[in-house]
């Protein structure tokens, strides 16, 4: 019973009384009256952030279930090792928790399917990396622009795009998160998609 | 399909800040997955927890010594107590007399009987037994591990016990002759049978506890696996032989209680340690090949309980566990409920009763082909009788009023969606959700009777869950 908790925390938990969100200060103290409950805050609140931070580094490498084990590492490490007094705040704590054990796992994953190369190889100076830091910087900026426009279209349909196109899911999947049904899901994404295409060509992105 | 890929790829190059933004403002998984997270980071805490209070204990000098010099007062105590104890208890004892007339009964008097341990090449077997006047008086079989050791414990000569190469601990102290003890033999017999029916816990070497432990963590997949059984027998904390779970029993536990907690309390009562468990559920097995077993799922939404047969000759069913359904029971939320249903599906089939009316769970659906559905059913009747929720597990939801159904295609390219009222099936592609193929609508071929029925069924699974 105490996991339909979480997520109706996610309307109702993670809000005082009063309408005003939990903030970290009230998690922090919870953590050290009632662990329990504190953890349940940090996690009603942080949970979303820390999955989204690790699926953005790990969805090259890892499985859904290498996503979730990472997750559950970051925030069971946060609730063990987070010292109350500690300077920084506790999302930023969480943040850069979350993204060092992301790369930590990612690197652990790629090792598996890594290609090993000798130093002597006389093809070893032409290997370069894989990544391509100036699109990537093209990319991030334009990105920026498309999420500011999806977000645009207002929910559910932003919901859906972001759920389709940054965390890959099909209308199954986005119809269990939103509640939704599936057929509802695939005619809303159709119908998004187009006048995200309008909205983009707008602004000569397309 | 270019086109979502690239924007995918662009997406995928968003920047900290953006990601940041993202999660706070959607919500990015779904209920089960929150909860199999959040589980998994609490036994997580109580593993690191357990670590953390392991060190402590270690380093901490002055706990360690106050610990130290209590457990040196405790046993002080204890051997104190004894002591006064057993010299009172002579004070007091008083040989038995015979009566006139009667010849002398036969009479042990036994201490302690404390372990039989015979040294054998494979592994070292241990048999306790309490009672000892059945030791004294017949012979106890051990067997354990394929490995028979027989030995005799009453009246076997110390020059036997090194033959047996055997270490024989026992004090028994016996005042009658004989002749009589014979006797006594011969009347004790049937209860010593009965104690060499019970089981009995086997210690291994160390070496060979080891060996089979790291075996044990090999097969596990995932950190939360474990295997409780196998594990409590290796450690020696349980016997081999100890009954199964059957059927049968199952069954009759399931009858005598009404909620799914309560049948999980009661279960464990008799049978403490399952054969798996997950941070999910837990299965006893009816057999050490695990042919059959009952699962009992800890926070699925369905309670579900069920019994299931592993058959992995059949892969349609569960591309995941190669489940076969076919022997499947569920228990209720509310058992009286479902016994009020009287359908032998409850008790023979497969049924999927929802704590809501929106649920859905691709991993125990059927998932057909496209070529399937086309071929085999021109008859909606004969395709809903395939498809109907009772045997299978689709997702469901209502929709203007009416109940439709959805099954995964099993190549992950569509779905098929059936609405039972309006006896039409189609097939989606997720590629192209506006255009949605119909592959069946004959409303006609469904006797009004029939979809009453099984209208009143569905009806009656809801309302359940409600």
């Amino acid at each position: 019973m105490r996991y339909m908790y979480i997520m109706k925390a996610q309307s109702a938990d993670v809000f005082q009384k009063g309408g005003k969100p939990m903030n970290d200060d009230e998690i922090i103290s919870q953590m050290e009256l009632s662990p329990e409950n504190g953890f349940k805050l940090l996690f009603d609140k942080y949970y979303n952030y820390t999955y989204t931070i690790v699926y953005h580094i790990l969805h090259n490498h890892g499985s859904q279930l290498d996503i979730e084990e990472c997750v559950s590492d970051v925030l069971s490490d946060v609730m063990v090792s987070y010292d109350t007094k500690h300077v920084d705040t506790l999302k930023a704590y969480i943040g850069t928790s979350a993204r060092r054990r992301a790369i930590y796992m990612s690197r652990l994953l790629s090792r598996k399917s890594a290609r090993h190369t000798s130093i002597d190889d006389e093809n070893f100076n032409e290997l370069a990396s894989a990544d391509n830091v100036e699109e990537n910087v093209a990319n991030s900026e334009l990105a920026r622009q498309i999420l500011d426009k999806i977000e645009e279209l207002g929910s559910p349909d932003a919901d859906i795009l972001i759920q389709k196109y940054l965390f890959d899911r099909n209308s199954t999947e986005i119809a269990r998160v939103l509640k939704m049904n599936p057929i509802t899901v695939r005619s809303r994404c159709s119908r998004a998609v187009k006048r995200l295409k309008a909205m983009l060509a707008d602004i000569d992105i397309l | 399909m270019n086109e979502n890929r690239k924007l995918q790829d662009i997406l995928h190059c968003t920047d900290n800040d953006t990601i940041d933004k993202i999660a706070e403002k959607y919500t990015l998984s779904d209920e089960a997955t929150s909860q199999r997270v959040y589980e998994r980071c609490v036994q997580k805490m109580m593993a690191k927890k357990d670590e953390k209070s392991g060190y402590t204990e270690m380093f901490t000098a002055e706990k360690y010594k106050r610990r130290t010099m209590l457990r040196i007062a405790g046993l002080s105590a204890a051997c104190i107590a004894v002591v006064s104890g057993v010299f009172l208890g002579l004070r007091n004892v008083k040989p038995p007399v015979p009566e006139r007339g009667e010849e002398s009964s036969v009479f042990f008097e036994v201490t302690n009987i404390t372990s039989i341990v015979t040294t054998d090449s494979d592994a070292v077997v241990t048999t306790t037994k309490a009672n000892a006047k059945k030791a004294a008086a017949g012979s106890l079989t051990s067997a354990a591990e394929g490995t028979a050791s027989t030995v005799k414990t009453s009246q076997t000569t110390a020059s036997q016990k090194k033959e047996n190469n055997s270490v024989i601990s026992s004090t028994v102290k016996s005042n009658a002759n004989p002749a009589k003890q014979n006797k006594a033999a011969d009347t004790v017999k049937p209860t010593t049978q009965a104690a060499a029916e019970t089981p009995i816990v086997t210690t291994l070497s160390q070496a060979e506890q080891e060996r089979r432990l790291a075996e044990l963590d090999a097969k596990k997949e995932w950190p939360s696996w474990d295997f409780p059984r196998e594990r409590q027998i290796i450690l020696g904390n349980y016997s081999a032989d100890a009954p199964r779970l059957s059927y049968e029993e199952a069954q009759q536990i399931a009858a005598r209680c009404e909620t799914k907690d309560e049948f999980k309390e009661e279960l464990a009562k008799v049978y403490p340690y399952p054969d798996f468990r997950d941070a999910a559920s837990q299965q006893y097995w009816f057999d050490n090949e695990c042919s059959e077993y009952l699962e009992v799922r800890n926070y699925e939404n369905t309670k579900l309980i069920v019994f299931t047969k592993r058959d992995t000759s059949n892969d349609r069913i569960n591309d995941i566990d190669n489940l076969d359904w076919k022997k499947a029971v569920l228990i209720a939320p509310d058992l009286r409920k479902l016994e009020e249903i009287k359908a032998d599906e409850a008790k023979n089939g497969y049924i999927r009763v929802y704590d809501r009316a929106v649920f859905v769970n691709d991993n125990y659906g059927y998932k057909p082909t496209l070529a399937e559905v086309r071929c085999k059913y021109d008859d909606f009747a004969e395709l809903w009788e395939k498809f109907k929720p009772i045997n299978l597990c689709p997702d469901t939801w209502t929709e203007n009023g009416k109940t439709v159904l959805t099954y995964k295609d099993r190549n992950d390219e569509g779905y098929f969606s059936i609405v039972p009222e309006e006896g039409l099936v189609t097939y989606i592609k997720y590629d192209d959700p506006d255009n949605c193929e119909v592959i069946m609508q004959d409303k006609g071929r469904v006797s009004a009777e029939d979809m009453a029925d099984l209208k009143e069924f569905w009806n009656l699974i809801v309302s359940m869950t409600d």
